[in-house]
């Protein structure tokens, strides 16, 4: 090792030193910062989607009244928009009437979309654990199998010591070394292993993993894990909702959900709860539109949908890129701090774990057949099946820690820095003229990068404001007719 | 406006004042809880002794004595009652007893191997961890709630309140609290 490479070794001097109460502390509050963060980003996703589905909901309303005033006195929706408009946003006013009307626009989709989080929050909790892994194919552990039978002992151990409820142990026959922690709630919890994990690890190793799990759950990881995939499954829904009228693969899952929730979440099994989550989190199966030959009135009378399905993805995406990602990123990332910190209180063995992330990382290239969703359950990023596939909204940067980073803050409380950091290679000094270069090229893409997120904004503002605009005309030209006829 | 603000003021304090009294009796709680969790743990290694017993009996026959320790200590143990500072010790002995007697264990190659031994050395090797970590668990709550006792806002209200400082679980057995003779 050169000298350059050596200066770029970080040795643990006292002044590095931090106490695990101290450093779950500053992650905890980091952590609080960030889940401010992300209730404004939900909030900047949400409501331009809300203001998308603001034509669709006050149409069904204007017919739904319409209908009603046939029996006996109904209000009037689309009287009240037609008598407030005219002289909009003109007046000395017209911050307030802005204001007025962007509340007005976003709240009926913003009630729609959780009252459908509340919904499909239901089936998660009678989904139970299988709900998110179900289609790992776990088994539970083998009494027999003194490794397994370690395993659960070692579960009980560290639940214990976090003075938690046990949670269950599932075991996956896979050679993938990886473990997840998963369920709503402390009693309802499971701790899910691979066999590799169990085989490649020794008691010390495992007991870092499991000690990390148990923190997270303790910390109420999996939790705001599980809340998070119902936000994903719930604008999923709203996708399929959009599309229903275009698409019979689109209508059948609404129908299975419908039964779903006319026999009423109790009384169903957990695997058909388990089926339904994992279609609404999978991403869009090509085109299974119609066919295409459809006559044209079909085609007007369909054009609102696909425009507000077309500018919904535009937004959905444009805006979680843009806000959610990054402070969902920022959030987890300190989440997997926190609970390795925690980790550290419960087995007072930061070296364990140290280890163990070393085995998670050179792990064998065995993929595990879960949906990206499912990362954030586990202790490192998985290798997902279907690698290939598009991240899902909101999760488009990486929401687990570099193992280097996770390493350096164990070593600092307390690990023995002997095993160098995972991918911890000492970058090399760069010369004079590289610096002058870097220099250019961040100049140069600082305003670029300004310009494009400029341009995301634009996009998100114009996507939301057409699909409100055709979405209304469409009201208007639809309704128009039909309201006159009928009052 | 001045009276306004004086109710305001006072409705904050009354606010802190029951957050911070139901904060110490959280922290109580926790403390109880982890004192019961050590009770479950230990009670759970007394049930695993007689099997352990049994099963060495027959191959440690010129070893009694080991086994004799093992057995009274637990019985003391049981028989300690609910006074920490007894308890903790009583338990200290039968964990140095359990010690000695896998360590005489050790001896005997067909014992070691049988599967019966190693799946109870597991079973009580895990209970003594869990006795560990249980401790851990305990001695954490109670640093917790004697902090929370002792420090400013909250001394004031302990001693209204009766909040008594908790004790924590005896450590060490004196053997390990003996520095270490050291020879060059």
């Amino acid at each position: 090792m050169t000298d350059a490479a050596l200066a770029h070794v970080a040795i643990p001097g006292p002044l590095d030193r931090e106490s695990f109460e101290d450093a779950q502390a500053r992650h905890r509050r980091a952590a609080g910062l960030y889940g401010v963060l992300v209730i404004l980003a939900l909030l900047l996703v949400g409501l331009p989607l809300a203001g998308i589905l603001f034509p669709l909901l006050f149409g069904l309303a204007t017919l739904a009244s319409d209908l009603l005033s046939l029996v006996g006195p109904a209000p009037d929706p689309l009287g009240l928009l037609l008598g407030t408009g005219g002289h909009f946003g003109e007046g000395e006013h017209w911050l307030r009437e802005w204001l007025l009307f962007g509340l007005v626009v976003c709240t009926p989709g913003a009630v729609a979309m959780l009252l459908l989080w509340r919904a499909i929050w239901a089936v998660f909790l009678s989904a139970g654990t299988l709900g998110v892994l179900g289609r790992l194919g776990a088994r539970p552990a083998r009494p027999g199998d003194l490794e397994e039978r370690q395993l659960v002992n070692l579960v009980e151990e560290m639940a214990i010591a976090a003075g938690l409820p046990a949670p269950a142990v599932l075991l996956l026959d896979s050679a993938a070394i990886n473990a997840a922690a998963l369920g709503p709630s402390l009693e309802r919890s499971t701790i899910l292993v691979t066999r590799g994990l169990l085989d490649q690890c020794d008691r010390d190793e495992t007991q870092g993993v499991i000690a990390h799990l148990i923190a997270a759950i303790g910390n109420g990881d999996q939790r705001l894990a599980l809340r998070l995939i119902a936000s994903f499954a719930t604008l999923g829904l709203v996708r399929q909702l959009l599309k229903a009228p275009l698409s019979p693969s689109a209508r059948q899952l609404l129908a299975e959900l419908g039964r779903f929730a006319w026999r009423g979440a109790a009384a169903a099994e957990p695997a058909a709860a388990a089926r339904l989550i994992e279609a609404l989190l999978a991403e869009e199966q090509g085109h299974d539109l119609d066919q295409a030959d459809q006559n044209k009135i079909k085609a007007v009378l369909l054009l609102p949908f696909m425009m507000a399905f077309a500018m919904f993805n535009l937004v959905a995406f444009l805006a979680s890129l843009l806000f959610l990602s990054p402070a969902l990123a920022l959030l987890l990332r300190h989440r997997r701090y926190l609970a390795d910190a925690t980790a550290v209180q419960l087995t007072r063995n930061p070296d364990g774990l140290v280890q163990a992330l070393q085995h998670l990382v050179a792990q064998p290239d065995q993929a595990l057949a879960c949906g990206q969703e499912a990362s954030l359950l586990f202790i490192t990023e998985p290798r997902s099946a279907g690698g290939s596939g598009s991240a899902p909204i909101g999760l488009m940067f990486k929401i687990h820690p570099a193992a280097a980073k996770r390493h350096a803050r164990l070593v600092a409380m307390g690990a023995t820095g002997a095993a160098r950091g995972p991918d911890e290679a000492p970058e090399p000094a760069l010369p004079a003229r590289g610096k002058l270069l870097a220099g250019l090229l961040t100049a140069l893409l600082v305003p670029l990068i300004g310009l494009l997120i400029y341009l995301m904004l634009f996009l998100i503002v114009a996507g939301t404001g057409l699909a409100l605009i055709v979405g209304m005309m469409w009201v208007l030209i639809l309704l128009g007719p039909l309201h006159v006829l009928l009052r | 406006m001045a009276l306004w603000l004086i109710l305001a003021l006072l409705a904050a304090a009354a606010i802190y004042a029951v957050s911070l009294y139901n904060g110490l009796v959280g922290r109580r709680n926790q403390v109880r809880n982890g004192w019961s969790q050590i009770d479950v743990q230990l009670k759970r290694r007394h049930d695993l002794i007689p099997n352990l017993v049994n099963a060495v009996k027959g191959y440690l026959s010129h070893e009694r004595s080991a086994i004799d320790a093992v057995v009274q200590a637990r019985e003391r143990a049981i028989s300690a009652g609910s006074d920490v500072a007894a308890r903790a010790s009583s338990e200290n002995q039968l964990t140095g007893a359990l010690r000695s007697l896998f360590a005489v264990a050790e001896a005997y190659p067909e014992l070691k191997a049988s599967q019966n031994m190693l799946a109870l050395q597991e079973e009580l090797g895990s209970t003594e961890n869990k006795v560990a970590f249980a401790r851990q668990h305990y001695s954490d709550a109670v640093q917790r709630y004697n902090t929370a006792l002792e420090s400013f806002p909250g001394n004031l209200l302990a001693a209204r309140f009766g909040f008594a400082p908790a004790t924590p679980f005896g450590l060490e057995i004196e053997a390990e609290r003996a520095v270490p003779e050291v020879r060059f």
